[in-house]
């Protein structure tokens, strides 16, 4: 079987192949520039701005777990967990920050805002 | 391009794209708008046989029995295979008469895909996702893409192995 290619098609290719990296570009960089907590509680998720402080209370596997959103990022501050590593990791602000209390099935994502790839 | 006497050639393709529309209709999909566009087949053969002025009202054939067979006259969607049909096939008229010979039938298939994507993202980022938009983008680039692709190689095949479209140009 042959396929008889001209020279143009391979122009047109390159075209759709240009096009599917900027819309794949624009996905990646061109993020809401207000950084949002995604905060999963078991199957259910929650979002809420960094940028306004707040005090969140979320009733996961084990108990209830206490999260502040302030000064733009976002931390655990109580956890019913034996380990206490969710209060531990400290606090998430970046996009592609997350926390995480497998135990109580809390998992904590940063979407949005400034990220390391931008600089 | 060439001139053709046959009278009943644009509605015999406007018929093809009606019959493909509805071949195309039977075939699930996993997303509405991830189409095949079969349908874009008979354009891209009357790119060789039709004269300009009845390309023009093979699009319009097109994107009326388009709508009939999907149901859609009436309702949005229309807007959109409306917008993508009418992008594809003046993209891909006048790609075919800027570069004649130099492109083939596959070439015609990717530039004709490529602009109704962009017809339709068009479409969607005004009346339907707003800036949400740009998370369909690279799902509708790349599978119109690869259809486009395909059906351009299928197209291409059939117009050099075809007596019948061979019987068009003698």
């Amino acid at each position: 079987m042959k396929l008889s290619f001209k020279p143009a098609d391979f122009l047109f290719l390159a075209i759709s192949v240009i096009l599917i990296a900027l819309s794949l570009l624009a996905l990646k960089g061109n993020k809401d520039p207000v950084a949002k907590a995604v905060i999963k509680v078991k199957d259910t998720e929650y979002i809420y701005p960094l940028n306004q402080p707040r005090e969140l209370e979320f009733t996961g596997e084990l108990d209830k777990a206490h999260l502040i959103i302030h000064d733009g990022c976002i931390e655990f501050v109580e956890s019913p967990c034996r380990d206490k590593i969710c209060i531990h990791m400290g606090q998430a602000r970046e996009d592609g920050d997350f926390l995480a209390c497998l135990p109580n099935r809390i998992i904590v994502t940063v979407e949005g805002g400034k990220s390391d790839t931008d600089n | 391009m060439i001139q053709t006497t046959d009278k009943k050639l644009l509605p015999f393709l406007a018929a093809l794209c009606l019959f493909l529309a509805a071949v195309e209709y039977a075939i699930p999909k996993p997303l509405p708008f991830l189409r095949l566009g079969l349908a874009n087949l008979p354009v891209i053969v009357a790119l060789f046989v039709l004269p300009t002025r009845d390309i023009y009202k093979l699009i319009l054939l097109k994107i009326i029995g388009q709508a009939l067979i999907t149901g859609t006259l009436f309702s949005y969607i229309f807007l959109f295979s409306a917008a993508g049909s009418l992008a594809s096939g003046l993209t891909m008229l006048g790609v075919h008469m800027w570069l004649k010979n130099r492109v083939s039938c596959i070439g015609l298939s990717l530039a004709g895909a490529a602009a109704n994507n962009i017809a339709q993202l068009v479409v969607a980022y005004f009346v339907l996702f707003g800036n949400a938009t740009r998370y369909i983008a690279p799902i509708l680039l790349i599978s119109g893409a690869a259809t486009g692709l395909v059906l351009g190689i299928f197209t291409q095949m059939f117009i050099e192995r075809s007596k019948w479209f061979r019987g068009l140009h003698a």
